[in-house]
């Protein structure tokens, strides 16, 4: 009997195309599966920030979330060009930080209250693919550069004790007044 | 009809290959020094790195989606008590630690990567819910969450995980990830054994 020799070639390019496209799109899914979950939760609208309640079953959209962690949130559409971050730094929180992750999942950019040194309010300007971002941007901590049109902006801040709910309806308000916009 | 046969099963062959293969090293690969051990906790060497393997990015994204590189948190995680053994739900754990070198840090116990439900709303201990402050401290792991600092493991059986985070680390932490001092998972005894 003649042994198939092309299909079992045609199985191993299968098998390898497989794994790549699996391998390569799986970053992409997690973020857009996750990104429908928390939509579905409560109505996400692009580069408009909003808080989330502390993460708690069964409503924890983010698999291993910090249950310690207040987090206000928005993805970004960086399509109608740069955008300018804004928030207070909370006064309460045990650690505060803005991360962006990009599309693909890397986390692009992260500032937290350590980096800025006892200000009491932090502002940063977020650049796209395709923007054009001042010369003197590359190694200011201010500056996001970011690497996928569609990304996600994630604040945390974390609570000393996340069932005391005066604490943490305080923490929130704080929270709530972190703002996107157009850079201008 | 033979060779339509044939090329159905070639076709078959090479997703099946494709998707398990890509499976097993999403879980289980990556680069050779992807993961740092300590003990029963692991970690991840590059999270959210954009220089990190694909497969370790797959992974993270996966199971762990948005994390903060380590110079920003380290994030260890254990699926087994000290002795090598799976974490399950018939039996009580105590987690015995100290102070640890870091801005602030959690052990937190997840069931098949998700929260657990429990009617005291306590997923977690921190160092400032502890507030051990540089005393040693134990946290108590067991199905009702009872005990002094208890974590429920609920009702139901998963794959259980304790994650240990540690946000802003040490001047140093970062480089001996492998070695530092990191808490004890003991296990106490298990329902219906000897143990």
């Amino acid at each position: 009997m003649k042994f198939p020799i092309a299909p079992l070639i045609a199985a191993l390019g299968i098998a390898a195309a497989t794994h790549a496209a699996i391998l390569f799109s799986a970053p992409f899914v997690a973020t857009d599966l996750v990104i429908d979950r928390i939509d579905k939760a409560r109505s996400l609208t692009p580069n408009r920030i909003a808080v989330a309640p502390p993460a708690a079953p069964p409503r924890d959209a983010v698999p291993m979330s910090n249950p310690d962690t207040l987090v206000a949130s928005s993805w970004l559409d960086l399509g109608d060009g740069p955008l300018v971050f804004e928030a207070p730094l909370p006064e309460h929180a045990e650690y505060w930080s803005v991360s962006i992750f990009a599309h693909d999942s890397d986390t692009d950019f992260v500032l937290s209250d350590r980096d800025l040194e006892g200000a009491s309010h932090a502002r940063l300007e977020i650049y796209g693919p395709g923007h054009n971002p001042p010369a003197t941007s590359v190694d200011r901590k201010d500056v996001a550069h970011v690497s996928t049109r569609r990304a996600f902006l994630l604040v945390r801040a974390i609570m000393s004790d996340r069932n005391d709910e005066a604490s943490v309806a305080a923490l929130k308000e704080e929270m709530s007044q972190a703002r996107l916009e157009l850079l201008r | 009809m033979r060779g339509v046969i044939i090329w159905l099963a070639a076709i078959g062959l090479g997703l099946g290959l494709g998707v398990g293969s890509v499976a097993f090293l999403i879980v289980r690969g990556g680069a050779a020094d992807a993961r740092i051990g300590n003990g029963v906790w692991e970690t991840e060497r590059h999270a959210g790195d954009p220089a990190t393997d694909p497969y370790s990015r797959a992974r993270v994204a996966i199971f762990g989606l948005w994390a903060l590189p380590p110079e920003e948190v380290i994030y260890y995680t254990a699926y087994r008590d000290k002795d090598g053994a799976v974490l399950n739900r018939p039996c009580r754990y105590e987690v015995r630690g100290a102070a640890l070198p870091a801005r602030w840090w959690s052990v937190t116990l997840y069931r098949d990567f998700f929260l657990i439900a429990n009617e005291v709303r306590r997923y977690s201990w921190s160092k400032t819910a502890l507030d051990a402050g540089a005393a040693p401290w134990t946290i108590q792991v067991n199905a009702r969450g009872e005990g002094l600092h208890g974590l429920p493991m609920g009702d139901r059986d998963g794959v259980f995980a304790l994650s240990l985070r540690l946000y802003q680390p040490a001047k140093g932490v970062l480089e001996r990830r492998g070695e530092i001092d990191l808490p004890e998972i003991v296990k106490l005894d298990c329902a219906g054994a000897n143990t």
